[in-house]
């Protein structure tokens, strides 16, 4: 994979006329209550627990998107979030796409590299960003932070809606490797509503007995290709739906030793619908759904369960509310050593672009969980997180 | 002697008689009806048609500037790029098939000729909603209907037309009135009423200097 990522870096840095460059800085002000965060060994679901009050880096980043030539494009997208990350600085995605120009409403394109699986409805701006609130729902969180498709996705679209008819449709399949580990974090941790999104090369922290450690997300440890595959309608009334269903096939009974894990094997099906109407109007929903095996004791087996709604508008031009209700739970065998889940969390987001290239954005954000696994804390299995944040966005 | 005379009388006709015309659309409902393209093209063979022009589509925030734009056959339009990034722009209507290469810039904007009559959808295969509309007309008069449903032009010569109302979001591929029109030589003020109601697209609403992807 590495090789595979130096290849598309030197396609793009090699002088090539039509390379654009994007690079972001979102600097945040923050207020929490929250319990010990996940990224410090604790079980907090929160990004920023209650120490973590005051100015902090929300995200850089720094994108690549260039045509080598013909119908292909290239894009390499790199970000920082904290630097007592693994890796201050590293790759969220990395592809090259074949994407012919449409001589009829028939489309297709080749994607090969590291990218998102079509999932979130949410993430519409460049760099796999919310453009709606800071953090993202707990379905796509959890996106973010465990899957990448690491490997190629052929799409084939009608594109009815340009000729004249009410229909776009598109089906997509996918065959991927190295996201055996997808799985351990929703297990050990759960759920959580942030805005980090793990790197190709980089790792996450879970929750480890107060401890801090950070897991090892993107790695092949049976050699066993996983797929997905999806399907999408547009109908021209701006209603959009899309359905996936993914499956790593990854043995849970092989261990990698070099990073301390088993495979981890994750099934789930997701179901989306969006609607853009008039003066900025956006309602998603979507809903996930799926289990997660590991090691060969069957009775370490997790199913988990997420779905969210989220109803945004725009006012004056320059500003956008979003309101999202967000529930989740993740259930371990009842004979398992691990415990329960469920929360649920209410999300109020609001985007200002005060000018091209700055933008304030703020949320206000409460998130009450029930987690069995608490207990081995010390710490009630009940919380009440909240957090108030206020990025300042600018953008090259 | 005589033949020069009825020359001179046709001429005199052909100019005297032009006079303004202001025609309104209206739905079902009796509501003036905004941003419908209009088309007049006379039944008189002889006559000849608008002459073309050369238009420009700017892209702008990730959107076609305009949005719509009417032009007589044979017109050139090009395709400056003010944005920061590559706009890659194509067609697969019938009435005029084309790709623009991945470019960006307004210093040598392509150009293309648009020769036949008809409707193209412009799009941008990378940015999906981007879309404009080129209604290419072989006609003597065409415009836009106002935010009143009305679109009026100064010098109409009285004569038989077919008339043709387009609206770019409509669901359907047609016209949404075509017909035959009288124009008297008075100063004419004609209604045209939709039979049936008219079933607009929404298109997307995605903000697309927002959501930029």
């Amino acid at each position: 994979m590495k090789s595979l990522v130096a290849v598309l870096l030197a396609v793009l840095l090699a002088p090539c006329a039509r390379a654009e460059v994007e690079a972001s800085l979102d600097l945040r002000l923050v207020d929490s209550n929250g319990r010990n965060s996940f990224l410090d060994g604790g079980l907090g679901k929160l990004r920023f627990d209650t120490d973590d009050d005051g100015v902090q880096l929300g995200r850089a980043r720094l994108a690549w998107r260039g045509s080598p030539g013909g119908n292909w494009h290239a894009n390499v997208d790199v970000s920082a979030w904290s630097l007592d990350d693994h890796n201050a600085i590293d790759v969220t995605e990395a592809w090259l796409e074949w994407r012919p120009v449409p001589t009829s409403p028939w489309r297709s394109n080749l994607k090969i590299g590291a990218f998102y699986p079509p999932i979130s409805l949410e993430h519409r701006a460049s760099g796999w960003t919310n453009p709606y609130t800071i953090s993202s729902s707990a379905l796509n969180t959890w996106v973010g932070e465990e899957l990448r498709t690491i490997g190629v996705a052929y799409e084939l679209e009608h594109r009815g809606i340009a000729d004249g008819g009410q229909w776009d449709f598109g089906a997509q399949a996918a065959v991927f490797g190295w996201n055996d580990p997808a799985g351990v974090i929703l297990a050990f941790r759960g759920f959580s509503l942030n805005d980090r999104q793990t790197p190709l090369f980089g790792r996450i922290g879970t929750y480890a007995y107060g401890y801090r450690e950070q897991r090892v997300l993107f790695s092949e440890i049976d050699n066993r290709p996983g797929y997905h595959v999806g399907a999408y309608a547009k109908h021209d009334s701006g209603l959009e739906l899309r359905a996936l269903h993914y499956d790593n096939r990854a043995d849970p009974t092989v261990f990698k030793p070099g990073i301390s894990d088993y495979a981890w094997r994750t099934r789930f099906n997701s179901l989306g619908a969006r609607y853009d109407g008039p003066a900025g109007l956006a309602i998603i929903a979507q809903w996930l759904k799926g289990t997660t095996d590991a090691t060969p004791d069957p009775t370490n087996h997790w199913g988990f369960e997420t779905a969210f709604v989220l109803v945004a508008r725009e006012f004056f031009g320059k500003h956008r509310l979003a309101l999202r209700y967000d529930d989740f739970k993740v259930n371990p065998d009842p004979v398992s050593y691990w415990k329960s889940e469920k929360g649920h969390a209410l999300t109020l987001g609001w985007t200002w672009k005060l000018r091209e290239h700055v933008e304030l954005a703020g949320e206000w954000l409460q998130l009450n969980s029930d987690v069995g696994n608490r207990e081995e804390l010390d710490e009630p299995e009940k919380a009440r997180e909240r957090s108030l944040q206020l990025a300042l966005r600018l953008t090259l | 002697m005589r033949l020069l005379f009825h020359a001179a009388s046709l001429l005199f006709a052909s100019t005297a008689l032009a006079a303004p015309l202001e025609l309104r659309v209206v739905g079902v409902d009796g509501k003036g009806i905004a941003g419908t393209v209009v088309v007049l093209r006379s039944t008189d063979p002889a006559r000849s048609i608008a002459r073309p022009v050369e238009a420009q589509i700017d892209q702008v925030d990730r959107q076609f500037v305009p949005h719509v734009l009417i032009v007589p056959t044979g017109s050139k339009i090009s395709f400056p790029n003010s944005d920061s990034v590559s706009h890659q722009v194509y067609s697969f209507s019938p009435t005029k098939r084309f790709d623009l290469p991945l470019y960006r810039g307004t210093q040598h904007p392509p150009v293309r000729e648009f020769e036949r009559a008809g409707v193209v959808t412009l799009g941008c295969n990378i940015h999906d909603n981007m879309r404009a509309y080129v209604f290419v007309v072989d006609a003597q008069y065409f415009g836009r209907t106002d935010a009143n449903g009305a679109w009026k032009v100064p010098d109409v010569q009285p004569g038989t037309y077919t008339v043709q109302v387009w609206h770019p979001k409509s669901r359907e591929a047609r016209p949404v009135i075509e017909q035959q029109l009288r124009i008297p030589a008075a100063e004419p003020q004609l209604v045209l009423r939709l039979a049936t109601e008219l079933r607009l697209r929404a298109e997307s609403q995605v903000p697309a200097n927002w959501d930029a992807y």
